[in-house]
């Protein structure tokens, strides 16, 4: 963690119990920082609150208890339509299934990412198609996101979440539906990314991504491992 | 940090690519609001249609006929017909009186009959309130009146019984001893039926030439529509004002409120009719799109994840079914006015389109996929993304 620059992600005592029955505490107590440029992988066995995590820490779910400070702002004093706004502009999620939309073609599926953050339509083509070549999927562009192969589906994910140069990529188990080789290519492409100033947070089981990460946390039942229970 | 925003245009054309990415199911709906609409407006067209043919009916056999006449069988006053005419609603009035014992026979006509008819004197112009059109001829008028010429008009079934079927200026017919020559032949009546069976002669000529006092008279009045009734209460003192009573006047039953109940029952048919089309549309919608929010469970939560807003979501959903809704507006309004125009071509009636239906399927059409799809619409707003990609859901 650099100790210059403020956090962009900064969790303190965070909790989050889902209702029952039976109520379950999917994280207790949880305290983290990640600083800007740094690629934290969230490691633990399934079922240890890493997805949760991390829909906490995209502003997709609230914690029960804690406080969850982003880029400086506290968020429990936002309501739904300003964590929608934060999520339109400055975070981007990668998914373990990918989530294309299989009636859009490539660069539809990556414009979505622009569609909610008040982007003109043809700035988001341009910026759509930018971002493909960069990622070395230009070419398939007009293809049917269903069509392509699990590696290029996910690349094409992540060039929807980067499109619009979030603060925060986050990352859910990004190479579990791929083979050992278009992982690696997709984990090449996110340290790249991350080489180029990217914070990113990987929720993963896979020790390779581990190893790759400036940073591992591992959560155990909830808490991260090493904290006081 | 502004809220989230997506452009109208760009929601549109989302519902637009979302509905074009299942065509099969887009098509059910329609063609679920299509009935609907279709049945609203085909429904409302024929209901129009039918209400102008059955109401023009009723005009027709509106009570607009008062006949009255002595209760004792007496003769009225000639100038009792001026004092009807003048009352406010009548339109027109003749005044027809017996002659007792005094028939005709004819003369001249080619194959005479020996047969008799029924004579009687009446004032100029009692065809028209009888509503007995002249066949041939002209019917005598106020000058034959005051001069007492020797002319009659004879009454259709008259005719048939005195074997007349020409005016040609040499048919006559045979009254207390004199030849009165045939100056018109009537058409059977519509409003007053007893005319049929007489020979009518002009009272100036049955004063001057016949003994018999005319009796048993009948005033016959064509009022304006719907004043029947109340025509038929003044007629007693108008006819005979110091004897009122003596008068007995026969007004049809006023039909003015069974035309407004029948109006009222066609409005209400349509409304019924209307409004379980209408449903069945919604329904349609309603059930279609609740479907595909659920179907659509990782695309909404994708979606959010995105920075739509739950506004967003619930607003594209509700574009998707205004735009099902006026998809099958549209085409069921198309689809109304064939079937009304097919409908009102067999049935000879009037076709009456009602143009604010038909110009407005389509908006009925979106009025109906957007009620029917709040519910939808909200109930995708409300689910949480985190627990459709945590897989709870």
């Amino acid at each position: 963690m650099s100790d210059q620059a403020a956090p962009v992600i900064a969790l303190r005592g965070v909790g989050r119990c889902h209702a029952g029955p039976p109520t379950v505490d999917a994280l207790i107590d949880v305290d983290l920082e990640v600083a800007p440029g740094e690629l934290v992988a969230v490691t633990g066995p399934s079922g240890a609150g890493k997805s949760t995590l991390l829909q906490i820490l995209g502003l997709l779910d609230r914690p029960t208890d804690g406080s969850y400070t982003f880029e400086g702002i506290d968020t429990r004093m936002l309501d739904g339509r300003r964590h929608a706004a934060l999520r339109a502009t400055r975070i981007g999620f990668v998914f373990q299934s990918f989530h294309l939309l299989p009636h859009l073609d490539v660069v539809g599926n990556v414009e979505l990412g622009l569609l909610y953050a008040g982007c003109a339509r043809r700035h988001r083509r341009e910026r759509a198609l930018a971002v493909l070549d960069d990622l070395g999927v230009g070419e398939v562009g007009s293809a049917p996101a269903a069509v392509l192969s699990g590696g290029e589906q996910q690349r094409v994910a992540i060039a929807r979440a980067i499109v619009r140069e979030p603060a925060l990529l986050l990352c859910d188990e990004p190479t579990g539906n791929l083979d050992q080789r278009s992982g690696a290519r997709v984990l090449d492409l996110l340290d790249q990314l991350n080489e180029r100033g990217a914070t990113i947070v990987i929720a993963t089981h896979d020790p390779d991504v581990a190893a790759r990460a400036t940073r591992c946390v591992q959560v155990r039942d909830g808490r991260i491992a090493g904290a006081p229970s | 940090m502004s809220a989230p925003t997506i452009h109208p245009v760009d929601l549109v054309i989302e519902a637009c690519t979302a509905l074009g990415a299942r065509p099969a199911r887009l098509v059910l709906t329609v063609a679920g609001v299509v009935l609907g609409v279709s049945s609203v407006l085909v429904a409302t067209g024929l209901t129009a249609s039918a209400r102008s043919s059955i109401l023009a009916s009723f005009d027709r056999n509106e009570a607009s006929t008062v006949v009255a006449s002595r209760g004792d069988g007496g003769d009225l006053d000639p100038a009792a017909l001026d004092r009807v005419r003048s009352l406010r609603g009548v339109r027109t009035a003749g005044l027809v009186r017996s002659l007792p014992g005094i028939s005709a026979t004819v003369v001249s006509a080619p194959g005479a009959s020996a047969r008799r008819a029924t004579v009687a004197t009446a004032s100029p112009g009692f065809a028209d309130p009888a509503g007995a059109a002249v066949a041939t001829g002209r019917t005598f008028d106020a000058g034959h009146e005051r001069r007492g010429s020797e002319v009659a008009v004879v009454g259709a079934a008259a005719a048939d019984l005195l074997g007349i079927d020409q005016v040609d200026g040499t048919t006559s017919v045979l009254i207390g001893g004199r030849a009165l020559v045939v100056v018109a032949i009537l058409q059977p009546a519509s409003r007053w039926s007893p005319i049929d069976d007489l020979v009518i002669v002009p009272s100036g000529w049955a004063t001057a030439h016949l003994a018999t006092a005319p009796s048993a008279a009948t005033l016959v009045i064509v009022t304006q529509l719907g004043a029947g009734a109340a025509i038929g209460r003044q007629v007693p003192e108008a006819a005979v004002p110091d004897d009122p009573r003596s008068v007995e006047s026969d007004a049809p039953p006023d039909l003015s409120g069974r035309r407004v109940d029948v109006a009222r029952d066609l409005d209400a048919m349509t409304v019924v009719i209307g409004v379980l089309g209408l449903v069945g549309g919604a329904l349609a919608i309603a059930n279609t799109t609740l479907v595909a929010v659920f179907e659509r469970l990782a695309e909404i939560a994708l979606r959010r994840s995105l920075g739509a807003s739950r506004g967003a979501i619930a607003g594209q959903f509700l574009v998707e079914s205004a735009i099902t809704g006026v998809l099958g507006g549209a085409v069921g309004a198309a689809i109304a006015l064939l079937l009304l125009v097919v409908a009102c071509a067999v049935r000879g009636w009037p076709l009456v389109l009602p143009g604010t239906w038909i110009v407005g399927g389509p908006v009925v059409g979106a009025g109906v996929g957007v009620i029917a799809g709040a519910l939808p619409a909200w109930r995708a707003s409300t689910i949480a993304p985190a627990e459709i990609l945590r897989g709870t859901r």
